[in-house]
């Protein structure tokens, strides 16, 4: 995970080499540590949750979704955003892309990690639901997908939307969880981040097989 | 730590659900709880002292009233420093809610040049300074750091019941040792209340897609 002790002499150094005008962090957990000492390092704006949207050629950024959403009219740059899951394509990358590597000179004053406390343990299960009636197959498909996104799998009751998987995600800021839709239901999909078409009955076990699979984009995204 | 050196906590609250942090706070020392804000807040840290801390600080200013993140936090570090004195080298922890943006709080460290951790469910002195114990993944991690030290503290448990009894300390811009027109460079930018975008699911029509993205995003648990 990321932390300021371990990637803010990084980023700090990057940003005192190039200087950015927009410098954007996925909504994780270890973003809510680093985003905004970032910001503040920067004297940047900080925008949480936001939307970066080209309209009319002129950048906009937006803060929240939907009826709650402010547009940031008057913005000033540098401005550091933090970008919620599954709100952009990926980008993807160049296989000619130049890294280049920054020598970080010094570091920041920090916390030093000491060891693994596994006496305490996280307040955030993950979870897969399923339904009852679904059947012994299809629950052990589920908690394979469970277990494959940090979690555990629970019955619920029949009658319930049975198409919604929620997974417990530590890795996300501000989640308890993460939702994926399965199947057409639009009930379903009102406040999930994915969404898969197709017969729901089915989906759990193709998507558990998947991620049986090793994964095939090399890491270039 | 010393009777020579005694050790400064302070508690940095902007409403009730920042009761985690106050625990946190007081489980380590006597604690100052402060915050930024209107009289409104003055029952929160009147709450404050009925839950264990022993001193109660509100700043406020009107000219706050318009200023960002960083201006507050700003705001805070000064307020520290009149509050405690030196702080560099010396032993104090200040412990904040991390809720909402979550901003103020890594920038006060930023402001006082001191170390933070996020995630903090808990804490304790050491001989050399503060071990706090972090949710990270699927368990907790101990991170250590000499004082002065910020733990930014998520939200859990019961919040601060707003009391009427108990004092106060209104403080002012000038005793923090700022003036109203330093703070005027960090005007908050003035938002427009605007239908956004609306989030939608990002749909996939393949299994496999649907878990490569997953994974890209970092939801997947990695196995060796």
């Amino acid at each position: 995970m990321m932390r300021w002790s371990t990637h803010g002499a990084a980023l700090t150094t990057v940003c005192e080499q190039l200087p950015p005008a927009l410098l954007l962090f996925g909504a994780t957990q270890g973003a809510r540590e680093v985003a905004p000492r970032s910001a503040a390092r920067l004297g940047a704006a900080f925008v949480h949750n936001g939307w970066i949207e080209n309209q009319n050629g002129h950048l906009t950024i937006i803060e929240g979704s939907g009826e709650t959403a402010a547009v940031l009219d008057e913005i000033e740059f540098p401005v550091v955003v933090t970008i919620p899951p599954g709100r952009y394509a990926l980008a993807r990358g160049d296989d000619e892309a130049e890294v280049e590597v920054v020598n970080v000179a010094g570091a920041v004053d920090r916390f030093e990690r000491v060891d693994d406390d596994e006496t305490v343990p996280s307040e955030q299960a993950a979870l897969v639901l399923a339904r009852e009636e679904d059947g012994a197959t299809q629950l052990a498909a589920a908690r394979s997908l469970a277990t494959a996104l940090h979690g555990a799998a629970q019955a619920r009751a029949a009658g319930v939307t049975p198409v919604v998987i929620s997974l417990g995600a530590p890795v996300y800021e501000g989640l308890a969880e993460v939702r994926v839709a399965l199947g057409p239901s639009a009930s379903s999909r009102a406040d999930a981040h994915y969404a898969i078409e197709g017969d729901a009955a089915e989906l759990a076990s193709k998507i558990a097989a998947a991620l049986a699979q090793a994964p095939t984009s090399g890491g270039k995204s | 730590v010393s009777k020579a050196t005694p050790l400064r906590v302070t508690a940095l609250l902007s409403g009730p659900e920042d009761a985690a942090a106050l625990r946190v706070a007081t489980s380590l020392g006597p604690t100052t709880a402060v915050t930024v804000g209107p009289e409104a807040l003055d029952g929160l840290l009147r709450g404050a002292l009925a839950a264990g801390a022993t001193r109660a600080v509100r700043v406020w200013d009107d000219a706050l009233s318009k200023s960002d993140y960083l201006a507050l936090a700003h705001t805070i570090a000064q307020t520290l420093r009149a509050l405690l004195g030196r702080l560099e080298g010396s032993p104090t922890v200040v412990v904040c809610g991390d809720r909402g943006r979550g901003a103020v709080g890594p920038a006060v460290a930023e402001r006082l040049g001191a170390p933070h951790v996020g995630l903090c469910i808990g804490a304790e002195l050491t001989k050399g300074g503060i071990v706090a114990r972090c949710c990270e993944g699927s368990g907790t991690v101990r991170y250590a750091a000499p004082l002065l030290s910020v733990l930014c503290v998520p939200p859990s448990g019961t919040p601060i019941a707003s009391a009427s009894a108990g004092e106060v300390e209104l403080w002012t811009l000038a005793q923090s040792g700022l003036n109203s027109s330093e703070l005027a460079y960090r005007h908050r930018y003035q938002p427009r209340p605007a239908a956004g975008p609306t989030a939608r699911p990002r749909t996939f029509t393949d299994a496999t897609a649907l878990v490569e993205r997953l994974r890209a995003d970092g939801l997947v648990r990695v196995t060796t």
